[in-house]
């Protein structure tokens, strides 16, 4: 492909990228939009982030690893319970990163 | 500046630090991989400017080597990119501004990042404007998503590899980080162990990141089932 085609292919995939940000942000709003939709849209954060960690923690080879010497379901177990006990976000992040070599180390 | 809560806004850079820890590595990912898919480092570059979307940018990476047809590529971007629907819809809701622009300039900058910390925000209660606050968070997500892709680009095969340092667990932390607090009640327990299973499962089953949006839709859905007026709220 050449220079121009790949750019102007990410110029596309951005404008296709801003339009589904913008559609309900800039254009439609939700007026008359059904009251289960509403009631649903409450809990796309919790959803949403729960679907996108989920396999990094239980399949991040691609392949489904549950089992006890699995480091990334270990080390995102032990970081949910930081998570919960800290209830801070800086010390999650942090504590993240150093539990996973922690347990990489341990398992390896 | 005057129609923006100046205050709301550096509030959202501020919250959104953590997050940019764990958003940096992975920009840096994308410019290395980048170059190695044959990519200048303005290409690489432009792609985060333009795009901005970590998912639709690595895949597309595999696509621009292999000679794919730009159209395959779009399309490609539109469907990973179509939870961005139900992400504006929701925060759409939480923004009581009006003016056409500045919404314009928050949709540039809701990605999953800006947006999980904005809901997060939300949630604890503090609520002056939303829009600010987003445009805050997104611009610090945005900033280091860009600034990271260059410098991966750049100086990419010198760094060696994110994964000896932990870096690529970074972001599940994040996510995580931000999880916890929003499960309130059993609801939101029940929403977040639907989105798991069903975010695995079609993960296995379906290729691409078709999980991401099946997961979503099934849980919010259970959510909505079983919530009582006020919950969740």
């Amino acid at each position: 492909m050449n220079h121009v085609t790949i750019l102007l292919t990410m110029v596309g995939m951005g404008i296709v990228t801003y339009l589904t940000r913008a559609f309900f942000l800039v254009g439609k709003r939700d007026e008359g939009m059904p009251r289960f939709v509403v009631r649903a849209l409450k809990f796309v954060p919790v959803a949403v982030l729960s679907a996108i960690v989920a396999p990094m923690v239980a399949a991040p080879e691609g392949r489904l690893a549950l089992t006890y010497d699995s480091p990334y379901l270990i080390a995102g177990l032990l970081t949910f319970f930081v998570a919960y006990i800290s209830k801070n976000l800086i010390v999650t992040v942090f504590s993240g990163i150093a539990l996973i070599l922690i347990v990489k180390f341990i398992i390896g | 500046m005057g129609i923006f809560n100046k205050k709301e806004m550096v509030r959202g850079v501020v919250d959104s630090l953590p997050i940019v820890v764990s958003v940096f590595p992975f920009g840096i990912i994308f410019g290395v991989l980048a170059i190695k898919s044959g990519l200048t480092i303005f290409e690489a570059s432009f792609s985060s400017l333009v795009v901005s979307s970590g998912a639709a940018q690595f895949c597309s990476l595999p696509l621009f080597a292999a000679g794919v047809s730009p159209w395959t590529i779009i399309g490609t971007t539109l469907i990973i990119n179509l939870r961005h629907l139900i992400l504006g819809a929701s925060i759409s809701r939480k923004i009581k501004e009006e003016e056409i622009l500045p919404r314009a300039a928050a949709a540039y900058l809701l990605f999953d990042e800006s947006f999980a910390v904005t809901s997060a925000w939300w949630d604890s209660g503090k609520r002056e404007s939303a829009r600010d606050y987003l445009i805050g968070s997104g611009f610090a997500a945005w900033a280091a998503w860009n600034i990271a892709t260059v410098f991966g680009a750049i100086f990419g095969n010198v760094l060696g590899d994110p994964k000896r340092l932990g870096l690529d667990f970074a972001v599940a932390a994040g996510f995580i980080g931000l999880i916890v607090p929003m499960v309130k009640g059993r609801v939101e327990l029940l929403v977040l162990l639907v989105a798991i299973v069903a975010s695995i499962l079609s993960y296995r089953i379906i290729p691409g990141n078709w999980y991401i949006l099946i997961a979503t839709l099934a849980a919010s859905g259970v959510g909505a089932i079983f919530a009582r007026d006020g919950d969740g709220d």
